[in-house]
């Protein structure tokens, strides 16, 4: 196992410098010139070149690119264009919020989706089934702004209880109840598309597994029908499930881009948009390269709870 | 032979809802089971003899069952009329039951210690270390080398023999009055078989159980039963002891099913088979249902059901070759020269 893990880890190194590779290249590539954000609009030809050479742009694609990669290694992410701080600073702003909020509306989504997706799979073909399945086929397909807009509608404009967005009160006491106040929504938004795909899976693995022999050797053992679902049926549908776990711990760090632009949340996804628009080529490596570690570290927890959930599952 | 009775089915008919329709799997079927004895239930795929069993244990999808008839007496109680909650206290702790295959019938995710305890704490409450204790003296019952390394380990590293006798030491764990055992060699090869028979012999000796054996090989019945029901399309046609059901068999689809069975002098002989193929049980067929496979079918037999008639105190077979009118059938040459091995040899591939 800690072989497995040391050799992934080693594998994961080449995969990280191809991304950073890529999107390097996607985003130098990409239309306008990240210059002219940053220069006044009479500004001379001279003025615009000191800008150019200040900002680093002025050397050719794979000089910047071997810059860029030397100083990664050296822990330094360069310097925001935008605001001239350190990307490190700019990302450890930004990170809590995003973790904070991504972790709460999985813990959130999983609690609901998983007791749900078990008692669908339980009373299959009955009207809480129907209920529960058409719940979850809503929040898979409902569009995250539609939700969202519309919450902050009723909730905050309509029945005013709640804030339209932001993470506390302006000038506020910063309370607990604060914060969850403004996260409820959000939280609700996110939640939704979390669990819906959740319910979807357990239900099916849960569905395949009732169906197992050993589960009419649990019955006829004399367990009691909870336990034999919880006991023996559980334990053995984790296997999807940990798939979706595994893709869904990504988003803590890529943040919901959509959602955390509708609710005002100083996140990494709210970051994303910005640096693009102000075509902040520093700050949108260093997100490319945080989700890419995220993928890969997501992937490989993902494989250690495979073999902890099945002793069949080793690795060497 | 005033035997204690264990459990007595009477009149029992179930039947499942498919898409196709009402399709009639036991249709009114009658034994008893005594006090340490081995009855064997043979027949074909299809004949009714996992469903009369899973009824006794009440784990047949309730949504789709339905039970029209019958009674399933077990200590004065009627277990067909028992609820989930008292079954619940019956399986595993009076009536235990194997199943065919130990390669899935085991939870892969759990280890085999644990499967073994879980009756003993539920049913006899007690605590996991006594619990663990005699998890192992039962591994070591049921000849598994090394129990207590072997208590630690998962499904996956035991063999199919292994796993069957770990099915059989879960079933054991509690000493059920009676054991259910739904051909518990037929996935296994055959001098595991062999092992695994020897081994239920051995405990049923030893614990007093009374034991239902499923199986289609008749070689495994003549080895294992005291008793033998055979069944068809539903219904018991005969029943007996095992000398009488192999050596003065009545009805012909026992005779049938005798002839088909292979023998070591066979060689490259074609093996009888009984012709057709079982009737439809979505449509029973008027009359008795095995008729049209039936080469001394008479009239009545495909216009009236034959009842059961008694041949001896213990054995019955339900073919209206027994009523006194009937003509005198004697099974054909080629059935009766099997017959004349079998006897010569006692022939059985396990002892």
């Amino acid at each position: 196992m800690r072989k497995y893990l040391l050799k992934r880890l080693l594998i994961a190194i080449p995969v990280l410098i191809g991304v950073t590779i890529c999107s390097f290249i996607i985003v130098n590539l990409a239309p306008g010139d990240p210059v002219d954000m940053y220069v006044n609009p009479d500004a001379t030809l001279d003025q615009i070149e000191m800008t150019r050479a200040a900002l680093g742009l002025d050397q050719p694609m794979y000089v910047r690119y071997f810059k860029w990669l030397g100083e990664l290694f050296q822990g330094n992410l360069g310097f925001s264009f935008a605001t001239r701080e350190p990307v490190m600073d700019l990302l450890a702003d930004r990170m809590g919020a995003t973790l904070l909020l991504m972790g709460v509306s999985l813990v959130v989504g999983y609690l609901i989706a998983i007791p749900l997706g078990i008692l669908s799979a339980v009373k299959q073909n009955t009207w809480i089934d129907y209920l529960t399945t058409g719940g979850s086929f809503l929040g898979v397909s409902i569009p995250s702004f539609f939700l969202g807009l519309g919450l902050v509608y009723i909730f905050s404009l309509q029945l005013g209880w709640l804030p339209t967005g932001g993470m506390a009160t302006l000038g506020g006491d910063s309370s607990l109840v604060d914060q969850i106040k403004h996260m409820i929504l959000p939280v609700i938004v996110l939640s939704a598309s979390i669990c819906g795909n959740m319910i979807r899976y357990v239900r099916s693995s849960m569905l395949e597994v009732l169906k197992e022999d050993y589960i009419r050797t649990a019955k006829a053992k004399g367990l009691k029908s909870m336990m034999v679902v919880i006991k023996h049926g559980l334990r053995n549908s984790l296997i999807p499930i940990i798939t979706v776990i595994g893709m869904d711990i990504p988003k803590l760090i890529g943040g919901a881009v959509v959602t955390e632009q509708i609710f005002q949340w100083p996140g990494l996804g709210q970051l994303t948009i910005s640096s693009i628009s102000s075509r902040d080529y520093a700050t949108l490596m260093a997100i490319n390269l945080l989700s890419a570690i995220a993928v890969l570290g997501a992937n490989m927890l993902a494989d250690i709870l495979y073999s902890a959930a099945d002793s069949r599952i080793h690795y060497d | 032979m005033a035997k204690e009775k264990m459990l007595a089915v009477k009149d029992l008919a179930i039947s499942f809802n498919t898409y196709a329709g009402e399709l009639h799997a036991v249709r009114g079927i009658e034994f008893d089971l005594y006090k340490g004895e081995t009855l064997a239930i043979v027949g074909e795929s299809g004949s009714g003899k996992s469903v009369s069993t899973k009824a006794i244990m009440s784990l047949l999808p309730k949504k789709s069952t339905t039970i029209h008839s019958g009674e399933i007496l077990f200590q004065d109680q009627d277990l067909l009329k028992c609820t989930e909650k008292e079954m619940q206290h019956i399986r595993g702790k009076d009536i235990a039951m194997i199943f065919q295959d130990p390669m899935t019938s085991l939870n892969p995710t759990m280890t085999i210690g644990k499967q073994i305890m879980e009756p003993l704490i539920i049913h006899q409450n007690m605590s996991k270390e006594n619990a663990q204790a005699r998890a192992l003296k039962l591994l070591e019952l049921v000849g598994i080398p090394m129990p207590e390394k072997r208590i630690k380990q998962y499904p996956h590293q035991f063999s199919g023999g292994m796993r069957q006798r770990v099915m059989i030491a879960i079933a054991l764990a509690c000493n059920p009055r009676v054991l259910i055992a739904d051909e518990p060699t037929t996935a296994l090869d055959v001098t595991i078989q062999a092992q695994i028979i020897e081994l239920m012999k051995e405990l049923q000796v030893k614990m007093d159980t009374s034991i239902i054996f499923i199986t289609h090989d008749l070689g495994v019945v003549a080895s294992v039963a005291d008793r033998v029901a055979v069944m068809y399309a539903g219904e018991i046609v005969e029943v007996g002891t095992v000398d009488e059901i192999f050596y003065h068999p009545q009805h012909p689809y026992t005779w049938g099913l005798l002839a088909s069975m292979p023998t070591l002098e066979i060689g490259n002989q074609d093996l009888y088979a009984i012709p057709g193929s079982p009737p439809n049980l979505l449509h029973v067929p008027n009359g008795d249902a095995f008729a049209s496979r039936n080469q001394y079918a008479l009239a009545i037999d495909f216009e009236e059901e034959p009842p059961m008639f008694q041949v001896s105190p213990t054995h019955y077979a339900a073919t209206w070759l027994l009523h006194p009118d009937a003509p005198d059938v004697t099974p054909p040459q080629e059935i009766l020269n099997r017959w004349a091995k079998y006897r010569k040899n006692e022939v059985n591939v396990y002892d």
